[in-house]
């Protein structure tokens, strides 16, 4: 840095230092290099070991009139970590500290500089895991997990990122360290958007998540299907049947056939004669550099061919926990799958995929190698559109790349789809290909980023989905961060004044239900009565809780939309709405706001009133078995009310009575609200205690008059 | 430069398993990154100080290699590297060894454990043991000095047929490719091995104690101590350098030779 150094903050000038802090794993970024395209090259590199000495550097980088970017592995895919010249890196992984672990409310604080794998590995030899793995885990921070939402492969049973995210503390330019959500964090109502702000807010520092104890079961399966539609329809199935599996994972017929999936591993294949011979060719001069040149050079071709190769996909199904937890689903979910048309291929799949989960990061490199280029598109869309959205990406796709498929993040109103795609060219193919993707995105209903971030890839396109939205953002960067020092240029940029259509029709299969955000809770009991289903989770207030007080798996709602000085605007067109960060909260105080609410079908119900003698106490021991009732509250009685919705309901209503003891009587089922407005953690034997979360007993606050 | 291509277009997958990335914070100490430096220094968009700067930032223990899918030899490809740079100090200059039928090599992190180790192993072999003092750990640091051939030549003339002992690996690796009869304490007394220095069995590969690294990269060096500290705590049976160099980043280490001593006393 130019001016007076700081004192204590590690900095350097070298080159080396520099030149590795350029460029993240954008692919784009990648090509370039790969061409002979250097990355804009920073001023310097810092390294901050606690949240004073970040906010030292962004004081200084500031007085040089220099910007700031924050890096920590550096394995975001979509630019938001790309060098910007004369630039500030603040390497971020002298904040190494792990720990407290706080093995009563099932949380660990941690700095963000923590390689993910690293805490994986402290919370295991503790007995505990945070359950987030991402195919990165071995090159990305915690810290980065934040800043770019995350998802990681076991997402359908320990949440994204953000549902692990219970408070953190981020220094910002503007306002110093600010501590936000729990513990005492004053500022919860900023933890939705610094998730996914990519640094453009401030740098966080240190996290407080939740952690879960290491299952002492996993159960991983493959299930063969004829074509996309049937399986997507088993896997909403599932998903809406409460059963909480931890992997669902669909491979399309290009990715099924062009991995051998559903065929076990050949003995000996590596060394087959084809094999050898191609790889004696490959050695010759000149030949690497331009193995893939021709085929990826005719993209129609190639998907034309995979196209008439493939024939059915694979399912990987995955359930992991508490035994008797794993035991009580597996029969309803067993049975989901036979009914929709799964030809269970046994263990050997999901085994297989569980021991190669992090190799699909080293299959992009030989594609650059042979003259082609590899990237990846995450997107989402509720179950209605999913197929639509498939097809439509594939479409633009084709032209320019081989393209395929997966789906590996699913919820109970809708799904990820990853695209895998392999082309040749230089940077204006490769970018051509993206415009043409996102267009196809947008148009299809879909959100153009689930999990990888935004970056500056992605940016217009997020832009566009947010519309005016996007004013929510400019409004507290504005406060955190008014002279633009962290990470300009990412996430959010001008497009204009953009109107969003008009929210597209839901069908039954989406799960989910439109009220106003003003509704009552009897206006929306009434309303899914009459459409003959049930909320799935009535929080007195639509927006229900905040997200560090309540359940990871409650989500309140799915698309919020409204309009902002006079335009319409529509966010989480896809389950999550990860293009930038969570800016539903803020457009749910807009005109006319409507939120789209979780429902699940009628059908089979278990509930019990237990009699037991701390029912609170009991009831958070439940949560952390890894049991989620629908019901779990105590009654005017003092009796503690337990029930359970779905096909394997009365399983699960055994295993909740098993674990309970004492005089369990089975009763009506019958929903009870769930509280909402501003709860804190206390006693589980305070007498103003009005639900439970997995980390505690919940009380109403004491609002200030 | 097939090894170079392919690692700097990794994603960097390695850095979870590389000690110095961990325990230094530098990503330019990443494996994959060190890659593409050279990669860009070939290409002459680094200068040369800066390829040196990266490819000594390597301690060669291998947990990169191990941890890869494609078992791509970068260790290997930065050694190649590193001899043609000249970046290892030159060997030191030997002393010659104390009489006896075996001799028992001691580093300077062991002299002030003498004469109690040297009484100990003689009364477990039940034979006389000279003592051999090992500066630089025998010139383990200068295995990529290209007078390093010479060295070993002179390490195997000065043993002189006899069989050696040591309790550390990096003089083990030394006496082995000096073609030396070398007896590692732990199989001499039926102790576990040593913990750290490249074992990959160890929570952290290596606390930055191995030369030539430590004196290339000091800042780091202390760096990756503070780091196993800070994580792992008390450590204890290590390879009598790297519970040196743990003791100076504050931390209570224990080798294995204090440790059988003590053992040996009670």
């Amino acid at each position: 840095m130019s001016s007076e150094p700081i004192s204590q903050l590690r900095t350097s000038e070298a080159a080396l230092d520099r030149f590795a802090a350029s460029r993240d794993l954008w692919p784009g970024g990648t090509l370039d290099a790969w061409q002979g395209r250097p990355a804009p090259m920073p001023a310097c590199v810092v390294w901050p070991e606690d949240a004073t000495q970040v906010e030292e550097a962004l004081v200084q980088a500031r007085r040089d009139g220099r910007v700031v970017v924050p890096y920590g592995a550096g394995s975001g895919v979509s630019g938001g970590a790309r060098g910007v010249a004369g630039s500030v890196v603040l390497d971020t992984k002298a904040l190494q500290g792990i720990g407290p672990l706080d093995a009563d409310a099932l949380t660990v604080r941690c700095q963000a500089g923590v390689n993910g794998q690293h805490l994986e590995d402290w919370l295991q030899a503790r007995g505990f895991t945070l359950g987030h793995s991402p195919s990165s885990i071995w090159c990305s921070t915690v810290g980065g997990w934040a800043a770019a939402r995350g998802a990681g492969q076991f997402s359908s049973y320990y949440g994204v990122f953000e549902d692990m995210v219970l408070g953190l503390t981020v220094v910002t330019p503007g306002k110093g360290i600010v501590e936000v959500g729990a513990p005492g964090g004053a500022h919860g109502h900023w933890l939705d958007q610094i998730l996914g702000s990519e640094g453009r807010l401030g740098v966080i520092t240190d996290l407080t998540l939740r952690v879960r104890p290491v299952p002492s079961r996993r159960w991983l399966r493959g299930y063969r299907f004829d074509g996309v539609a049937a399986a997507l329809d088993a896997m909403r199935r599932l998903m809406q049947a409460e059963l909480w599996p931890s992997v669902v994972r669909l491979y399309d017929p290009v990715d099924t056939r062009i991995g051998g999936k559903t065929k076990p591993k050949k003995e000996g294949g590596e060394h087959g004669f084809v094999r050898r011979w191609l790889k004696r060719v490959e050695e010759l001069p000149g030949v690497r550099r331009r193995t893939l040149a021709l085929p990826l050079g005719l993209p129609g071709v190639v998907n034309h061919i995979f196209d008439r190769l493939a024939s059915g996909c694979l399912l990987v199904v995955g359930f992991e926990g508490d035994s008797d937890l794993v035991e009580a689903c597996l029969p309803a979910a067993t049975d989901i799958l036979r009914e929709a048309g799964g030809e269970d291929l046994g263990e050997d799949p999901g085994r297989r995929w569980f021991d190669s989960r992090h190799a699909v990061s080293f299959k992009l490199m030989p594609v650059f190698e042979r003259g082609g280029f590899a990237d990846t598109m995450e997107v989402a869309a509720p179950w209605s559109r999913v197929e639509g959205l498939y097809e439509a990406v594939r479409a633009a796709v084709r032209p320019h790349a081989l393209v395929m498929a997966h789906m590996s993040h699913v919820y109970p109103e809708g799904a990820c789809i990853y695209f895998s795609f392999a082309g040749r060219g230089d940077r204006a193919v490769y970018d051509r290909l993206w415009a043409d993707a996102q267009r196809a995105v947008l148009a299809a209903g879909g959100t153009v980023s689930h999990h990888h971030g935004v970056g500056q890839l992605k940016a217009r396109a997020a832009s566009v989905e947010l519309g005016a939205a996007a004013a929510g953002y400019v409004e507290l960067a504005e406060e955190l961060d008014p002279h633009e020092v962290c990470n300009p240029g990412r996430v959010v940029v001008d497009v204009g004044p953009v109107e969003a259509p008009l929210p597209w029709a839901l069908e039954p299969r989406d799960g989910m239900l439109r009220v106003s955000v003003e509704s009552s809770l009897e206006a929306r009991r009434q309303l899914a009565t009459d459409q003959g289903v049930e909320l799935m989770w009535p929080f007195e207030d639509v927006l229900g809780p905040e997200r560090w007080v309540r359940s990871r798996w409650q989500q309140p709602y799915t698309e919020v939309s409204a309009t902002v000085e006079g335009r319409r605007c529509v966010l989480g067109r896809g389950p999550r709405s990860a293009s930038g960060p969570d800016l539903r909260r803020w457009l749910a105080r807009h005109d006319g706001a409507v939120a789209a609410v979780p429902t699940v079908p009628l059908g089979e119900r278990w509930c019990a009133r237990a009699h037991v003698e701390a029912p609170w106490r009991s009831a958070i021991a439940l949560l952390r078995t890894g049991l989620r009732p629908a019901v779990l509250t105590v009654d005017d009685d003092g009796a503690l009310l337990v029930g359970f919705r779905g096909p394997a309901a009365a399983a699960l209503g055994a295993v909740a009575a098993e674990r309970l003891g004492g005089e369990v009587e089975q009763v009506d089922y019958a929903p009870r609200p769930l509280p909402s407005g501003p709860l804190v953690l206390c006693a589980p034997d305070d007498p103003r205690v009005v639900a439970v979360c997995e980390q505690g007993a919940l009380r109403r606050a004491e609002v200030t008059p | 430069m097939k090894v170079i291509e392919r690692c700097s277009l990794c994603p960097r997958l390695c850095r979870t398993a590389c000690p110095v990335a961990t325990g230094a914070a530098r990503e330019a100490a990443v494996p994959a990154q060190i890659a593409s430096a050279v990669l860009a220094w070939r290409q002459g968009r680094l200068p040369s100080e800066a390829v040196r700067d990266a490819v000594t930032s390597c301690v060669d223990c291998g947990a990169c290699q191990d941890l890869c899918h494609l078992h791509v030899p970068l260790p290997e490809a930065l050694s190649t590297l590193r001899r043609e740079l000249g970046t290892a100090p030159p060997p030191p200059k030997l002393v010659d060894p104390e009489p006896g039928a075996v001799l028992l090599v001691v580093t300077r992190d062991e002299e002030s454990l003498l004469p109690r180790y040297q009484e100990a192993v003689a009364a477990a072999i039940g034979e006389q043991v000279g003592r051999w003092r090992a500066p630089e750990n025998l010139g383990e640091g200068s295995l990529e000095h290209r007078a390093a051939r010479r060295h070993l030549d002179d390490v195997r003339a000065m043993a002189g047929g006899r069989r050696v002992v040591t309790a550390h690996r990096g003089v083990s690796r030394v006496l082995g490719l000096a073609g030396v009869r070398c007896v590692e304490l732990w199989d001499l007394v039926g102790l576990t091995p040593p913990v750290g220095c490249g074992d990959p069995a160890a929570p952290i590969a290596c606390c930055g104690g191995r030369r030539p690294f430590a004196r290339q990269h000091e800042q780091d060096a202390a760096r990756m101590a503070r780091h196993w500290v800070a994580r792992e705590g008390p450590c204890s049976g290590l390879d009598s350098r790297c519970a040196a160099h743990l003791r100076g980043a504050g931390a209570q280490a224990t080798s294995l030779v204090e440790a059988w001593l003590e053992e040996v006393a009670t």
